[in-house]
């Protein structure tokens, strides 16, 4: 009875892949940021000639699409940046690179352009959110930490453990049920401080999806949610440093190019000065409304 | 007081299809509170990543990485001194392939290989007594192959499915007991790396889209879950000092069936989006605290734990307006979760810690100039459901409180207001800059944080209860 199903799901399986046309050619390579060289996760490309095909880059901003010989316009776009356009005439399987430009800063440059921003109606998987690290920068924030573990708990099915606390709860799990990986490594406590600050400096940070609880085979042994972080790269073309100053830390991150192009490195760092602060305080007797306070409230029972 | 923490990275091109990369990541946190007693915990983690293109469709990622959790207290008397320390330790290694077939199809297959080494809280200490309570480490396998396949069955009807085989193993070196009711009936020594219980969970994965127009679809989904490491918790928000413990001869996998449906809806060419989504959750092998469990120094933690079900469901109701000089979203969630294990409240269903009835989150943004922007944000949940003392007698002059439910009462509602102002300096080709002005707690609500017991000191036989609030609102 049981090698029955097994036949029959080999046959199946042969047949699904018998269905790709012998004479069938592949463009693949990956998308990335023209000014870091920055793979980009999730940029979609579609095909102006078939409207009904578009794909994503996965989790290393890879692409591979198998197509019948022809002419195509390849559009590819992705939040923030411009779109890119590249006709080919594809007759052979073929590599490629492409690059996408961040959109200007300035507002005005900024052209709403009617397109396709509808993957939420277009992707499968369901109670996915992608967490986007530009909404993240304009938050209120606290002691002006800005906080990844923060802004999902503003996110519908997510609830925060407490006050000022990173923990939360997905659909009804307890905060262990949340599956928390940095770079596929699984972090066991993503808070500091007792809470009030994640592990997770948001300048180190590429990209964040939170899965609730429906995911993919991929990810597994947690109940409630996956919450999938990828660290950047570092930019492989010049140096950068940039530093944050806030009232309890301050950071700093450095990244460029070990050989141009080729390979890159980043480097975060993060420290908290309240200790620091909290000694020149009582030596200057500086009163600053920083301090945290406290207050006590009394009710008979 | 303080932490501090580390991202490092880098990367190398081998040629043009193979890629490597390094990450590592190293946070900690001290705390000392005099010279008696100190502590400190934190993550480390490393990411050694292999990128390779196959074939133009088959893409690989191999992956080996380390993670570890740790804490450490020192406590120092004038004749005392001990440490406790306590650590969860990975080794894990994940090959994955995917492979790109057509438009229509790409399939996704791999396997992960996790060694646990789990040191809960490990006594070290001068004082003799203290060595009585070493534990040795625990070791253990968590081993899963998957599967999963993306296909588009019609131009409208999108199907991911999967299936996830998860393979835990006690690995040897311990003692492990067994629990009947909260007495020891067995002992079972396992040798060092031997094999001991395996469980074995296949965890069926699916949902399906059906986009009924360009700007919308329905969305279902089922999924099963399993876990194999639990946090013992005695507080809501946790701490720092909260041990992982591994699947036992008493703790079974924790499992949970989920199945939610939704509605996704975009208006004014996705300029506004909005879901619903419903779900229904079922859970098993949930772990929880007997009554006036004794978990600091009972020698065997596991005797104190009593395991039972649990089910949660609720709505999702989100809009968000995206584009603009006025931006920002609405979400609500109403919601029930809820217990039931043999030995709390009378065996029947009851509310966890981690049910809110209502949950509401509103942000919003407004760019006001070229380089001003303003945003604000509101948050409003019910209270956490907590376990109060419902009556108190004396013995000796000490208080001795009663409590009769689990999770009986709630936390006040809780409410906030924040906002913030952004400025984006002038930017050339070396500099940009970016400031964030906040203001936490605007109208100083006293959130409850923590509600204490005591008596009152004008009439002992009255209970005083004292809530104490964090945050009451200050510029940073």
């Amino acid at each position: 009875m049981l090698h029955k199903y097994i036949i029959t799901g080999i046959l199946f399986f042969l047949v699904l892949l018998d269905n790709q046309a012998q004479n069938k050619v592949t463009l693949n390579g990956t998308i990335r940021d023209k000014a870091s060289g920055e793979e980009i996760i999730g940029a979609t490309i579609r095909i102006a000639e078939l409207s009904k095909i578009g794909i994503s880059t996965n989790e290393y901003g890879f692409f591979s699409l198998t197509l019948e010989p022809g002419n195509y316009t390849f559009t590819t776009s992705y939040i923030g940046y411009e779109d890119y356009i590249e006709k080919i005439n594809l007759q052979a399987t073929q590599s490629i690179k492409w690059t996408l430009q961040q959109k200007s800063q300035n507002l005005e440059e900024v052209k709403i352009v009617a397109k396709k921003e509808n993957e939420n109606i277009t992707q499968t998987t369901m109670g996915v959110e992608k967490i986007n690290m530009k909404d993240i920068a304009k938050l209120p924030v606290l002691f002006g930490e800005k906080d990844i573990l923060k802004t999902i708990q503003l996110l519908p099915g997510v609830k925060s453990a407490g006050e000022g606390n990173s923990g939360f709860y997905v659909r009804g799990g307890t905060s262990d049920q949340n599956l928390i990986l940095l770079d596929e490594a699984p972090v066991y406590n993503a808070s500091h401080l007792l809470g009030f600050f994640s592990t997770f400096n948001s300048d180190a940070i590429k990209d964040a999806i939170l899965i609730k609880g429906n995911s993919p085979a991929q990810y597994g042994g947690r109940l409630a949610s996956v919450l999938d972080i990828k660290m950047n790269e570092g930019n492989d073309k010049d140096y950068h440093a940039t530093f944050g100053i806030g009232l309890i830390s301050s950071r700093l991150s450095i990244e460029g190019p070990i050989q141009k192009e080729k390979s890159s490195f980043l480097v975060t760092g993060r420290r908290t000065y309240a200790d620091v602060f909290y000694k020149l305080q009582k030596i200057l007797k500086i009163i600053l409304c920083i301090s945290m306070i406290s207050t006590q409230k009394q009710i008979i029972v | 007081m303080y932490f501090y923490d580390l991202n490092a990275k880098a990367n190398y091109r081998l040629d043009k299809t193979n890629r490597i990369f390094l990450s590592g990541y190293l946070g900690r946190d001290v705390l000392g509170l005099g010279d008696q007693f100190g502590i400190d915990w934190g993550n480390t983690t490393g990411t050694l990543r292999w990128n390779s293109v196959i074939s133009p469709k088959l893409f690989s990622n191999t992956s080996l990485i380390y993670s570890d959790y740790d804490y450490n207290i020192q406590i120092q008397g004038d004749d005392i001194k001990f440490n406790i320390n306590s650590s969860i330790q990975d080794w894990n290694l994940k090959q994955e392939f995917q492979y790109f077939q057509s438009t229509k199809s790409s399939w996704r297959v791999g396997l992960n290989l996790i060694h646990h080494e789990l040191a809960p809280s490990r006594f070290e200490g001068d004082a003799e007594v203290f060595n009585s309570l070493n534990t040795v480490s625990r070791k253990s396998l968590e081993n899963a192959l998957y599967a999963n396949h993306v296909y588009k069955l019609t131009n409208r009807l999108n199907i991911d499915y999967g299936l996830r085989l998860s393979v835990y193993s006690i690995l040897g070196g311990d003692t492990y007991n067994v629990y009947q009711d909260g007495e020891k009936t067995e002992s079972i020594v396992l040798s060092k790396n031997k094999i001991g219980k395996t469980f074995v969970n296949p965890e069926p994965r699916l949902a399906l889209n059906a986009q009924l127009t360009e700007n919308s679809s329905f969305k279902v989904g089922y999924a099963r879950n399993t876990q194999n490491l639990h946090l013992l918790s005695n507080s809501t928000s946790g701490s720092p000092t909260d041990a992982w413990i591994g699947n036992s001869y008493n703790i079974k996998p924790e499992i949970s069936d989920q199945v939610s449906g939704g509605y996704f809806r975009n208006f004014r060419d996705n300029e506004y989006e909005m879901s619903v989504e419903t779900y229904y959750k079922k859970m098993q092998h949930q772990v929880d605290y007997k009554n006036g469990a004794d978990i600091q120094t009972a020698p065997d933690v596991e005797s104190e734990l009593l395991f039972g079900d649990g089910r949660a469901y609720g709505a999702e109701f989100f809009i968000k307006k995206r584009k603009g000089t006025f931006t920002g979203w609405i979400s609500y969630t109403l919601s029930r979760t809820e217990r039931k294990i043999n030995g709390i409240n009378e065996n029947k269903w009851y509310n966890a810690k981690q049910d809110r009835t209502h949950d509401l989150a509103v942000v919003a943004s407004y760019q006001l100039t070229k380089r001003w922007s303003l945003s604000s944000n509101f948050v409003f949940y019910t209270g956490n459901a907590v376990t109060f003392p419902s009556g108190k007698y004396n013995i000796e002059d000490r208080t001795i409180y009663y409590y009769t439910e689990r999770n009986g009462y709630r936390m006040p509602n809780y409410h906030r207001l924040d906002f913030s102002a952004n400025y984006e300096g002038r930017q050339d080709r070396k500099w940009r800059s970016s400031w964030n002005f906040s203001l936490y707690n605007v109208y100083g609500r006293e959130n409850a944080y923590t509600i204490t017991f005591k008596d009152d000191p004008d009439d002992p036989s009255k209970t005083l209860a004292e809530q104490t609030a964090l945050l009451n609102g200050f510029l940073v």
